[in-house]
């Protein structure tokens, strides 16, 4: 293959760079040569990497779908849901699409170049006489007044929170899940099967709780007790796991 | 209460136009920002039909004849303009510095949101084939774009359209103005009328103020 020149230029992304290839080779959108254009945009990719330019993950995605075209093209058919076809129609479109778009982009830039401004006036500001204060305490009692300040308050008051001010004392809490582990195997040796919430009934803190959570969690994920449940949010059933009865 | 200035005659689409072309462009000289054409049926005590008429004598008189001034329709809003024509001179009036130019990326993604819109950054995406959140976020800085609602879809992704300073800043009097003159191929506009009817119920639009 005739070595390509290319010229660095900066490409917007994947599509734009199939385009220039595809102008290049004077190839219309719909006729697309995937195996040639596939081999030149690699080729461009090297190009990039050789001059230290980090190659964006775009482009490697479109690479990879150019690639398994390409591949597709080349192996006997198959009976697959999607053939290289279709695969190449949706390309086919979506450089349609970019191109209408890189298109109109560059005709209203033009427009933005070209400066052509046009000016708005300001809203209006119509200066409004100011109500007089006997206007607007119309219709306002002492009661009124003093039943809003009342209401107001109230609201304030239910904002504040004092639930924080009550003394309490946290205990040191010290579960390991390999000890809650042990303890669930030493009840399943005694009984087939226990609910979770009777687990829980023993236990004195969310932390417990939790540990014992993710020691159920564990043991099923070894295979040594299997948990199941009926519904959602039923009862969760634990039993002995399959690995025991081998 | 005055009197109603003007009276509609009732005979079937049979009425004054003149005295309304002139209480409208009173009322956008005096608004100056942009008059909504619903406030405008109630001011003039219009039928939209009827308004719609006529905006497009007003129009007319303002395209055709040596007048400065243009009729900006964004949308359901009107307001006045000055013509882009004239741009020189007001910018040597108003001191007006050349504005920045946008990239080629920021382009690419306005002319998607101006024909797509509503749309979400992930739509732009796919067109492009690259990023475009940095590019979103510039545009609206530049007050091109905004986020117009949300999509009922995961993580609730925010839809984008275009502002009246985009209309204004590209001299379009409209989005259609802006489609009509700008064509994209026949497949691709089925494709997306599609697609837009298969999301309609997901799109939330913000309640305009």
């Amino acid at each position: 293959m005739e070595s390509l020149n290319i010229n660095i230029t900066n490409f917007e992304g994947p599509f734009d760079l199939l385009l220039h290839l595809l102008k290049v080779n004077k190839m219309k959108i719909q006729e697309i040569r995937i195996s040639e254009i596939t081999s030149q945009y690699l080729l461009y990719l090297h190009s990039m990497k050789e001059l230290d330019l980090e190659i964006a993950s775009e482009f490697l995605l479109m690479a990879s779908t150019l690639l398994e075209i390409k591949s597709r093209e080349m192996l006997p058919k198959h009976k697959e849901e999607v053939d290289e076809e279709e695969l190449k129609e949706k390309l086919v479109l979506r450089i349609e699409e970019y191109e209408a778009f890189k298109i109109i982009a560059e005709k209203i830039g033009e427009r933005f170049r070209n400066d052509l401004f046009i000016f708005t006036k300001r809203a209006e500001t119509i200066i409004q006489d100011e109500v007089p204060l006997d206007k607007l305490l119309q219709g306002v009692t002492m009661d009124s007044l003093y039943l809003t300040y009342k209401s107001l308050m109230n609201r304030q008051k239910e904002k504040v929170n004092r639930s924080f001010v009550r003394t309490r004392t946290m205990e040191r809490e010290e579960y390991r899940i390999e000890d809650k582990m042990e303890d669930l195997e030493r009840i399943l040796a005694g009984r087939s099967t226990f609910s979770f919430s009777d687990l829980l009934t023993g236990m004195k803190s969310k932390a417990e709780r939790i540990v014992l959570f993710l020691a159920i969690l564990e043991l099923s994920r070894n295979r040594r007790i299997r948990v199941s449940q009926e519904d959602v949010f039923s009862e969760i059933i634990i039993e002995k796991g399959v690995e025991d009865g081998r | 209460m005055e009197d109603k200035l003007y009276t509609v005659l009732e005979m079937e689409g049979l009425f004054e136009l003149e005295p309304y072309v002139s209480a409208l462009e009173s009322i956008l000289f005096a608004a100056g920002e942009a008059v909504r054409k619903k406030d405008l049926m109630r001011i003039l005590s219009l039928r939209e039909k009827d308004l719609d008429e006529v905006i497009a004598a007003y129009q007319e008189e303002l395209d055709h004849g040596r007048r400065g001034i243009r009729l900006l329709i964004l949308e359901n809003r009107i307001q006045l303009g000055t013509k882009e024509c004239n741009t020189h001179y007001l910018k040597e009036l108003l001191g007006v510095n050349d504005r920045q130019s946008l990239s080629k990326g920021a382009l690419e993604c306005l002319s998607i949101i101006a024909f797509k819109q509503p749309v979400t950054r992930v739509d732009i995406d796919e067109i492009r084939g690259v990023n475009s959140d940095y590019v979103i976020q510039k545009l609206q800085e530049k007050g091109l774009i905004k986020v117009v609602g949300r999509k009922d879809a995961p993580g609730r992704p925010k839809l984008y359209g275009t502002t009246d300073d985009f209309l204004i800043q590209f001299g379009f009097s409209s989005i259609r103005e802006m489609r009509d003159g700008n064509e994209i191929p026949e497949r691709i506009l089925e494709m997306d009328l599609k697609k837009k009817e298969a999301e309609k119920e997901d799109i939330e639009l913000f309640e305009e103020e």
